[in-house]
């Protein structure tokens, strides 16, 4: 087997990356009167960057039982953002005052805790950091908690209305089961049948050494291109440049054929 | 893009398969629990031939069953849990009495030695487990897992065998189970595979509830020792 170093292709492509977030951020026309739209949607294509470097950084886990977790949360946050682009305006309202609601949700079962154990709620020093920082955007008084979907509907409502159903059905979904660890995971990557056959075929605990597998680097850089696509097309956004996708795909393709 | 499961029933969140709102089943594992109650007869095939296997095995089962005056046919392992030992006990002087008590003890002893809470051994006598009972316990396994394999088809066959010479079993004139004795050939020819598929079918009710009796504590004690003799670690 022959051992490629892509540690300086990696660097690049992170670079790449960082440079589209900051060239779009930056040409982008912002109207302040809607700045939760800028708020949200530059969040969003900040966190997809930030989950692809944090990836691309880690071959180790560039495997089909840990690079779903990864990949699914970026699926879950493509489909946030092509429904948020439908109505950008509203729906990132929606999205903040969910998202607030989540936190000060958390914050009452953390002060509960606290006060289980016996202690002075108001004297922890977390408890008022992140209430001061809720209150920094909205009041907690003021917040409502929605205990259901911050869009009001399922993903798979949103990706039907986004127009990315296939990418809901054939990523998200299958990477589920990765996420909440179920039977159709385990069974796959965590257990090994049994070869004697006094044991009925029993399921035994198993752990796997893996090597990187880059075409889980390559399904994250689509994920993050996807995005960046998607942005570009509904802000009018034009790059005459190879995308850092691209690059990344001629760059791979360029070792593999050297190494052949 | 095409709709999925469209032969599917939705109730709630739970799409049900056509077949399953045919009736009420019950799901039933052939290794799980056929394989414990029929391997005495696969041990009985494999020592003494199909041909002396089956009539040594047919023998057998008349014997007890008349012994005991049940309608019921004692083709399975559970069977002798619940049969007086008195009645047994005759058995076994029948058996002896007929010649062929040795030679079914000693085919089935790596059975009746590794498993000692076996209901035959209330027929028979065990000896101490040697590690070649449990060689020859696993290689049997490892041919009966598979329910299309010549051994677990003939183990079967035989069960079916045993129902129709003693009347248990009609069958209809011209149906493939009628042609029972060419499933010697199987897998060789288009009729000893179609006979095969009859009996695997027929299995799933022949070798369940109501039809049988199952002893759970000899279906757990077959498995768990397996399990004890040599655990699965990693």
């Amino acid at each position: 087997m022959t051992v490629i170093n892509i540690s300086a292709l990696i660097n690049r492509y992170i670079e790449n990356i960082n440079k589209d977030l900051k060239k779009r951020w930056n040409i982008w026309e912002k109207d302040l009167a809607d700045k939760e739209i800028y708020d949200v949607i530059g969040g969003i294509i900040s966190r997809q960057t930030a989950l692809t470097i944090q990836f691309v950084k880690s071959p180790s886990i560039w495997n089909g039982e840990i690079a779903p977790i990864f990949l699914r949360s970026m699926a879950d946050n493509y489909i946030n953002l092509a429904w948020i682009l439908i109505s950008p305006k509203e729906r990132s309202k929606e999205f903040i005052l969910h998202g607030l609601g989540q936190m000060k949700l958390n914050l009452e079962h953390r002060r509960n805790q606290i006060e289980s154990e016996g202690k002075d709620a108001n004297k922890d020093k977390l408890i008022e950091f992140e209430e001061e920082f809720i209150n920094s955007q909205r009041y907690t008084f003021l917040t409502e908690v929605n205990l259901g979907s911050w869009s009001g509907k399922s993903m798979r409502a949103m990706a039907l209305e986004a127009n990315c159903i296939d990418f809901y059905n054939y990523v998200y979904q299958p990477f589920s089961s990765c996420v909440h660890s179920t039977w159709g995971h385990i069974s796959r990557y965590n257990v090994i049948v049994s070869d004697n056959p006094l044991h009925r075929f029993m399921y035994k605990p198993n752990i796997i050494e893996f090597e990187p597998d880059i075409f889980y680097l390559e399904l994250a850089a689509k994920y993050l291109a996807k995005s960046i696509s998607a942005f570009d097309n509904k802000f009018k956004i034009k790059i005459e440049e190879d995308s850092s996708d691209q690059l990344l795909q001629k760059e791979l393709d360029n070792i593999i054929a050297e190494n052949e | 893009m095409g709709k999925i499961f469209e032969d599917h029933t939705k109730k709630g969140k739970v799409l049900t398969p056509p077949l399953l709102t045919l009736g009420n089943f019950q799901d039933s594992s052939y290794i799980e629990n056929a394989i414990p109650e029929l391997i005495w007869i696969s041990l009985l095939n494999e020592k003494l031939g199909l041909w002396f296997g089956t009539e040594l095995g047919l023998q057998f089962v008349k014997i007890v069953r008349e012994i005991t005056g049940t309608e019921e046919i004692p083709f399975y392992i559970s069977y002798f849990s619940k049969v007086s030992q008195d009645n047994l006990s005759k058995a076994t002087i029948e058996l002896k009495k007929q010649g062929i008590y040795d030679v079914i003890n000693s085919s089935i002893s790596p059975l009746l030695n590794l498993y000692r809470l076996c209901p035959l051994n209330r027929v028979f006598i065990s000896e101490k487990h040697s590690q070649s009972d449990v060689d020859h316990i696993k290689s049997t396994l490892i041919r009966l897992y598979d329910k299309r394999s010549r051994e677990a088809t003939f183990t079967l066959g035989n069960v079916m065998f045993f129902l129709g010479a003693l009347g248990k079993l009609k069958l209809v004139k011209g149906s493939p189970l009628s042609e029972l004795p060419k499933l010697v050939d199987y897998p060789n020819t288009e009729l000893s595979k179609l006979i095969a598929s009859g009996i695997r079918a027929s299995s799933n009710v022949i070798i369940n509830k109501p039809f049988i009796e199952p002893d759970e504590k000899w279906i757990n004690h077959f498995w768990n020792t397996g399990f004890q003799l040599e655990p699965c670690k990693i």
